[in-house]
């Protein structure tokens, strides 16, 4: 009983200082604290006491076939039945922030084939396209700011060692603190690419919840073992739901067995909470025809700056509607706070 | 418990350092600091491009901002200062707080329990436990920052759980001596005859078979079926008081009278920690440990020394690695682990008291309590291995090197392991006794006589005494090397090439204590080939099998015929060996341990041992070191050869990716393997041959059937489960389909058709040692059919979701809600149809049945009360064998079905915490799942009642409640 104290003594500190722990500080915290002062005054012709509109970045794709300049005007959103103002467009002429975030712990083969895939796909990519270069969960995570010289880019990326952990579910969120300024406040369009051959048990936290004793025959907590991923995901997608720059991932080494797949389909789950995508490669074969549609994909990417009533909170739904068909966009935000 | 405390302790004042430190660290953070992403919004019209902004000046405007926002974090080359997760100064922890509980009311009562009229089993369990991981920080000293990070768990066991049995025990006039209402499995009178009584036939005629009109010896019944309280054993009269007495009557007649529900009681406390730590980009570390420490009250049988059930036992395992990272280049990398285990367990026995002593048998033996078994279906009393002191230790040394060459992968990797294991568990140090019908049969007449009557006259048939002074200490090495080569051949078609070369040392004893039989040694004693040989002794070495070098290739093929096309097809082949294993125990050992072993020298007449006796006063000593130290024993025999299991496989899979997020994956495959390692139920070099059931009743004189024994100075040989002569089929083909994550739904769906042939699986021995091809059947444990549906869905209701998507307080009660589920359906195994009486002078070790011509064993409508038609098999005759397969190919027991859910909720507290409510139930539809019916088939004269019928069903729901902090 006396341990048992100790052990619950101990465990309470640790929430305790965990609780007094920062939250995340986004870069130029005190600067966006101003601009957030200031855009909270009400605006002229707002009435008094209704909270700000607020600016959210909804990530769209024209329907497939349709060619031409994209135009503002083919567009409308609401929420609801309440229609919204579209206050501006980043369309795929406009320069694209790609931010490549390397996470690769386990297969030689595999993460050559996917720096090769990305290294021919990029020199065939559009002039308007600069390329940043991210690894992660190793320390400094900037190799290359974005950059249109694609050699150096390749250079780099070729030169990136192992990292021989899985660093995804740690940095998702820094990744998306340091690059949702960016399309906030300048008009480029940002992605982030994750190229990952990551497992769950390479993680440096714990979310497999392994065995710990193996007298103990009766252990019902690890029957469903994929719960702590799941809570994980979960937690992970309420943050990136405030994320304004969607998340791409190419994983290079789809597996079957219960807790990858739990982490495999989490994965999916957070590029698509942040409008991207995911995809998983069965074979190495796969891995060329993955980057390159990826890397496609968010070149085509258009972005929609709208403007949403103060008013809403919690989650809501927007929906983005054209004339020139079925469009592909994000829905699903949360309110800037 | 001292290592404990100090962990603990130690533990708490490095946290509330952590913790001062970081609430002092805290107070000194700019107040500007504003929460995670979240603040990213309301950039005002930060976003619009300024008219006539050229685009060059914005894009270098943005990457300006990313660069100093990197800086700040400390994420880049050029940081002032160190990356913290969360972005604050101080290091962030994560982890979890779990409680679990269960009890028997949450739970249905089992099957099992409510079917002998039970109303509880009880259930209390508690697990509790934690885990934090983050940056290893120490105020003032050290901050690991993302160089080094560490994780601790800690969990924690206390259960009571009740264990039920049913068996058949002794009813109260039979404890006195009385049988008169004892009854054969047809509920027929038994008679019980008095072995004092028994004088040759005169009239018997040997060139008849032995018949009821035909005897070869005489024996007169007890008067009114009662054995005279005179002529009651003394030990075994003392020893009653040790035996419980029945409590109920499931029948049929008076067995299965005897129902227990017991509790055991487990107290588990188990640590395990790991630290990473990056020296530079090349250089990186990681440290495992785990350790685990258990009690496991064992469930009662019998409440008293005579328990022969489970023990009381202190289990500990620990384990740990070091490993070593050094990235040479991009393309090349070099790890060296360490790993080290070990494990073990302690019975614990009362060694004070002298039972043997206590009970009135004579000579020198231990302390603790005999063994005495019944074989007429009663339960035991006392068991083997009370003592039992077992610890096993591994250690090995890796290293591997892994490169890209010129478009192949290439791996390296070299392996030295060493085991060990310290053993110390003699059988029986006090003597083990056994008691079987034949002494108050009538001789040679199945049916009659009985082994508790047996047992009350304390007439052994067989007693056995191990004399075991010292632990055995047993090592082992096992060297490999292996290469692996991934290469892609061309486009879409990729190949692994994996060979391991592996060396495997066959077992040695650290003190040289190791002895084996040479079956062509000569044996002073007897005057025959087969005699003990001795570690180190004459041309011996160490050991006696032989070192195993084998190549073990793996080749696997994926190939794309379409990359676009999200179709893979997938061919493996595999050949892999198995080395020698290393078991609990003396067995290899004999002469340094000894046996002494006492047989009837006729199994109808003349017992081996009398219990009042005893072994006598003259106990053998070890060690005897003689070539004959082994006679008369069950014999230690070590296979000599260079076989070991050797399996090779097969597999050819074609996936699909389908529209809808739906993923099909069809397969099949091949297991072959041979060489597998069998125990003496399946082979026996000294097995005496079918052919010389033609004896018949001479079979019973110990001196005749000796002599038909290929090595008549031993009895049997015991071979550790190390003879290589088993083999092993399977064919599987199957499908599985696979919807991911669509509107909260994942969907895994299995189909498996699987045929398992093998060569010794089953209850009992198999029937003919000497023909294993024959032996060659469906495999026991083979269910053709097995379906299963594994289910996550995380219901579409809150913010984010579908529908209710409030977001005022009643998203606390509509979000977060997911069931996760598994169900399982698998058809039943094959029958093993086995005789109930065995007359054939303990020739066939395992008697099987015959198949009745013309009469199907499966029955169109069958039930609990009759699953299979029992007329379809016939008891064998005296002295013959019978004509069934050793497992049934056409008829199966009862299939069986499980479907377990979880139900769980979460909380969001904050950002970074949440909340998360668990119900798991097990079985939660609670079902019961028939056993398989009694196989067993009796004569035309006392046929068994219960063949054909299911006893019980067993199973119930389970229901476990949990809460977790996540922070």
């Amino acid at each position: 009983m006396r341990q048992l104290l100790n052990i619950l003594i101990v465990a309470l500190f640790l929430v305790a200082s965990t609780a007094t722990a920062e939250e995340p500080v986004p870069p130029n915290a005190a600067k966006r604290k101003q601009r957030r002062e200031e855009s909270s005054a009400p605006r002229r012709g707002a009435a008094k006491g209704t909270p700000a509109p607020s600016r959210l970045i909804v990530p769209v794709w024209r329907p497939s076939g349709i060619q031409g300049p994209w135009k503002l005007e083919d567009f409308r959103a609401k929420v609801g039945a309440t229609p919204l103002t579209l206050r501006g467009g980043r369309f795929d002429d406009s320069p694209l922030l790609l931010f490549v975030a390397i996470d690769f712990s386990a297969d030689l083969i595999l993460t050559e084939s996917a720096k090769d895939s990305l290294a021919n796909t990029l020199r065939g990519a559009g002039e308007n396209l600069l390329a940043g270069l991210l690894r992660i969960p190793e320390q400094p995570m900037v190799i290359v700011d974005p950059t249109a010289n694609r050699e150096q880019f390749i250079e780099a990326m070729k030169g990136l060692p192992m990292s021989g952990r899985a660093g995804l579910f740690e940095m998702v969120e820094v990744i998306a603190g340091v690059t949702s300024p960016l399309v906030r406040e300048h008009p480029v369009r940002v992605a982030v690419l994750y190229l990952t051959d990551s497992e769950i048990s390479n993680y440096r936290e714990d979310y497999t919840n392994p065995v710990i004793n193996r007298s103990d025959a009766r252990d019902l907590s690890r029957r469903f073992p994929d719960a702590l991923i799941r809570e994980k995901v979960s937690s992970l997608t309420n943050t990136l739901q405030r994320s304004s720059v969607p998340m791409f991932v190419v994983h290079l080494n789809y597996r079957n067995d219960t807790l990858n797949e739990a982490y495999q389909t989490g994965l999916r789950r957070l590029a698509e909470s942040t409008g991207g995508r995911g995809v998983f490669c069965r074979s190495i074969a796969e891995i060329p025809v993955a980057v390159g549609d990826m890397v496609n994909a968010i070149q085509a990417m258009g972005m929609l700056e709208v403007e949403a009533p103060g008013s809403l909170s919690g989650s809501f739904t927007i929906t983005l509607e054209s004339d020139l068909g079925s469009l592909t966009y994000r829905s699903q935000f949360q309110p800037p706070r | 418990m001292v290592r404990w405390r100090l962990v603990s302790w130690l533990w708490l004042l490095l946290t509330v350092a952590c913790a001062v430190g970081q609430q002092q660290a805290v107070s000194q953070t700019p107040s500007t600091a504003a929460p995670g992403v979240q603040s990213e919004a309301n950039p005002g019209n930060a976003g619009a491009q300024s008219p006539g902004e050229p685009a060059a000046d914005v894009v270098e405007a943005a990457i300006e901002q990313f660069r100093t926002a990197t800086r700040e974090r400390g994420l880049r080359s050029d940081s002032t200062k160190a990356f913290q997760a969360g972005g604050g100064r101080l290091p962030q922890y994560h982890g979890r707080l779990t409680y679990n509980i269960r009890n028997d009311l949450f739970d249905a009562i089992p099957h099992q329990i409510r079917q002998r009229g039970g109303q509880q089993s009880i259930l209390r369990r508690h697990q509790f436990g934690f885990n934090v991981s983050g940056p290893v920080f120490i105020p003032k000293l050290y901050n690991g920052g993302t160089r080094t990070f560490f994780t601790l768990s800690y969990e924690g066991v206390r259960e009571s759980i009740a264990r039920s049995l049913l068996e058949t025990l002794p009813i109260q006039p039979e404890r006195v001596g009385d049988f008169s209402q004892t009854v054969d499995p047809s509920g027929a009178p038994l008679p019980i005859y008095d072995p004092a009584s028994t004088s040759l036939n005169p009239a018997f005629n040997a060139s008849l078979p032995v018949r009821t009109d035909n005897l070869q010896y005489q024996r007169s019944p007890f008067v009114n079926n009662r054995i005279p309280v005179a002529r009651l054993d003394p030990v075994a009269l003392r020893t009653m008081s040790f035996f419980p007495v029945p409590n109920t009557n499931v029948g049929p007649f008076f067995r299965n009278n005897f129902f227990v529900v017991s509790p055991e009681r487990n107290v588990v406390d188990g640590f395990t920690g790991r630290v990473d730590h990056i020296f530079n980009d090349r250089h990186r570390a990681n440290l495992n440990l785990t350790i685990t420490d258990a009690f496991v009250g064992a469930a009662k049988w019998f409440d008293n020394a005579a328990n022969p059930g489970p023990m009381d036992r202190i289990e500990t395992s620990n384990s740990g690695s070091l490993q070593h990272i050094f990235t040479i280049s991009p393309e090349t990398i070099h790890s060296t682990t360490f790993d080290f285990s070990s494990s073990g367990f302690e019975n614990q026995v009362d060694q004070e008291t002298n039972y043997p002593a206590q009970l009135g048998i004579p000579g020198k033996l231990g302390s603790v309590f005999p063994a005495f078994n019944i074989l007429d279906g009663y339960l035991d009393i006392g068991r083997a291995n009370l003592i039992r002191r077992n610890y096993r230790h591994t250690y090995t040394l890796t290293n591997t090197y892994s490169t890209r060459l010129r478009g192949h992968n290439l791996r390296f990797s070299g392996r030295a392991t060493q085991f060990q294991l310290n053993s110390f568990q003699p059988d029986y140090p006090s003597g083990r006794f056994r008691f079987q019908n034949a002494f108050t049969a009538l001789p040679g007449i199945v049916n009659t006589g009985h082994g508790f009557a047996t047992f009350l006259l304390g007439e052994a048939d067989f007693a056995e005494l191990s004399v075991v002074d010292q632990p055995s200490y047993w090592r082992r090495w096992y060297f490999s090397g292996r290469i692996v080569d991934q290469v892609e051949l061309r486009r879409g078609l990729n190949l692994t090439f994996d060979v391991n070369l592996e060396h495997s040392k066959p077992r040695v004893e650290k003190f040289d204590r190791h002895s084996t039989v040479d079956l062509s040694a000569p044996n002073p004693e007897v005057g025959l080939p087969g005699g003990l040989v001795f570690a180190r002794q004459g041309d011996n070495g160490r050991t006696f099998q032989r070192p195993i070098t084998v190549l073990e290739p793996r080749v696997s093929l994926a190939w794309n015929p379409n990359a676009e096309s999200g179709s893979v097809v997938r061919l493996n082949y595999a050949r892999s060996y198995s080395a020698w294993p290393l078991a609990y125990g003396h067995w290899g050992s004999q002469g340094f341990n000894l046996y002494p072993t006492v047989i009837s020298p006729n199994r109808l007449t003349t017992p081996a041992v009398l219990l009042r006796d005893g072994f006598g006063q003259s106990v053998a000593q070890a060690p005897n070191l003689s070539p004959s130290a082994a006679n008369n024993t069950q014999a230690e025999l070590q296979s000599r050869t260079n076989d070991v299991p050797m399996t090779v496989s097969y597999g050819l899979s074609y996936e699909r990716e389908m529209p809808g997020n739906l993923l099909v994956v069809l397969g099949v495959s091949r297991d072959s393997a041979r060489n597998l390692f069998v125990n003496e139920a399946t082979f026996d070099p000294n097995a005496v041959p079918l052919d010389f059931l033609s004896f018949r009743d001479l079979l019973n004189d110990e001196s005749f059937l000796r002599n038909l024994r290929p090595f008549p100075q031993y009895q049997r040989f015991s071979l550790n489960s190390m003879w290589p002569a088993g083999r092993y089929n399977r064919d599987e083909a199957s499908v599985r389909v696979e919807k991911r994550a669509t509107g909260g739904l994942t969907v895994r769906a299995t189909y498996r058709f699987s045929k398992q042939m093998d060569n010794y699986s089953g209850p009992g021995a198999i029937q003919d040692k000497y023909n294993l091809n024959k032996e060659w059947a469906v495999a026991s444990f083979n269910s053709p059919h097995v379906a299963s549906l594994n289910y996550v869905y995380e219901l579409p209701f809150g913010p984010n979701k579908d529908y209710f998507t409030f977001s005022d307080w009643r998203r606390y009660l509509i979000a977060g809600w997911s069931f996760t589920g598994t169900s399982t359906l698998v058809s039943g195994r094959p029958l093993s149809m086995r005789a109930a009486f065995n007359n054939t002078g303990s020739v066939v070790q395992t008697l099987y049945v015959n198949v009745v011509d013309g009469v199907s064993a499966n029955l169109e409508d069958r039930s609990p009360e009759l699953w299979y038609n029992p007329a379809a098999f016939s008891h064998p005759d005296d002295f013959t064998i019978g004509n069934a397969p050793r497992n049934m190919p056409n008829l199966f027991g009862p299939a069986r079905q499980n479907h377990d859910l979880s139900v769980s909720k979460r909380f969001p507290l904050t950002s970074g915490q949440s909340l998360e409510f668990t119900a798991v139930g097990l079985n939660f539809m609670n079902i019961g799942n028939l056993d398989d019916p009694d196989t067993e088939i009796g004569t035309v004269r006392a046929p068994n009642a219960n063949a054909g019928r299911i006893l019980q069903s067993v199973g119930g729901r389970i229901i476990q409640l949990g809460l977790r902090l996540n922070f």
